[in-house]
């Protein structure tokens, strides 16, 4: 069975992991671990009205950016390095929100289940069902796994 | 593991249940098959306060329910047959929604993973996610599988 895991770099969807990992993953399971990073926004400062891209700014984002991807990716990969079977960590890039990422990569890679948080950064405190995981379980065609935090 | 798995008599709750056997199941979980049958419906009074049916028709109604639990029972019983550990059927009438019902027999059985389908019977065709299972999705702390044909 193929499964995609949706993460964030809350604790959250690393309890989600540990717990399909613990509970429900079997060796023959190929796995991937993807996680829809937001593309930075690019600052501008005004000066006198008009908009000025100060490359250094710009740059030191990018490479914010791109720490926290790789973080992220680093910290998945060392957390499933012990568990059977074929597993994949991804973590994009993309414009568009977290739900429509994972429901289009979950096509693209065909997999037969989702497993999300219901909860992860960025959502109010007493929701049940976050944003991200209400929006897979409405797009999606294909079974969804909800861990509740 | 404790999995319960809601089933209301559905085709699409069938095809859940060989879903979660064919994917999912681990010989060591605990198997509850939970069914929540709607108490058979008595007409509201007719006009001046007499009653609409008479006895012998509501006693008719009542054979009928009991007689569609019992049919439900075994067939779900059948369906167990493919389980080698534990697996228990309940096929239970309560007050109240099948939604609040299986959040109930959740917590009574501490079950620690939900299985529901997202239509069942009565839902209209477009529903992309059905009463029952946006309920449960809403009302537990346990970890809950939507399966999707």
């Amino acid at each position: 069975m193929k499964v995609l895991i949706a993460v964030d770099a809350s604790a959250g969807a690393e309890k989600c992991c540990k717990w399909y990992f613990e509970t429900i993953h079997k060796p023959e399971n190929e796995v991937y671990i993807f996680s829809h990073a937001k593309k930075p926004d690019i600052p501008n400062s005004a000066f006198g009205g008009v908009a000025v891209l100060l490359a250094e700014e710009v740059q030191r984002t990018i490479i914010e950016h791109d720490c926290a991807v790789k973080e992220l990716e680093d910290k998945y990969i060392e957390l499933t390095k012990n568990e059977p079977g074929k597993i994949t960590v991804t973590v994009e890039t993309r414009g568009g929100s977290p739900g429509s990422s994972i429901v289009e990569k979950a096509g693209q890679l065909g997999v037969d289940v989702i497993v999300t948080g219901s909860r992860g950064l960025g959502t109010v405190r007493r929701t049940i069902l976050g944003s991200v995981s209400d929006y897979v379980l409405h797009h999606a065609k294909l079974p969804v796994l909800v861990c509740h935090n | 593991m404790k999995v319960l798995i809601a089933m209301d008599g559905s085709h699409h709750a069938d095809k859940a249940f060989d879903w979660y056997c064919e994917n999912l199941h681990k010989e060591e979980n605990e198997i509850f098959v939970y069914s929540h049958c709607d108490p058979p419906q008595v007409p509201a009074t007719a006009l001046g306060g007499l009653p609409s049916i008479s006895a012998a028709q509501l006693d008719m109604m009542i054979k009928d329910h009991k007689h569609k639990c019992a049919n439900l029972k075994k067939a779900l019983t059948e369906k167990c047959k493919v389980f080698t550990g534990n697996a228990t059927v309940l096929v239970e009438t309560d007050d109240g929604s099948s939604g609040s019902n299986i959040v109930k027999k959740a917590q009574e059985i501490s079950a620690d993973l939900i299985v529901t389908g997202s239509r069942g019977l009565g839902t209209i065709r477009r529903t992309i996610l059905g009463s029952v299972s946006d309920y449960v999705l809403h009302h537990v702390q346990v970890p809950v599988i939507v399966f999707k044909d």
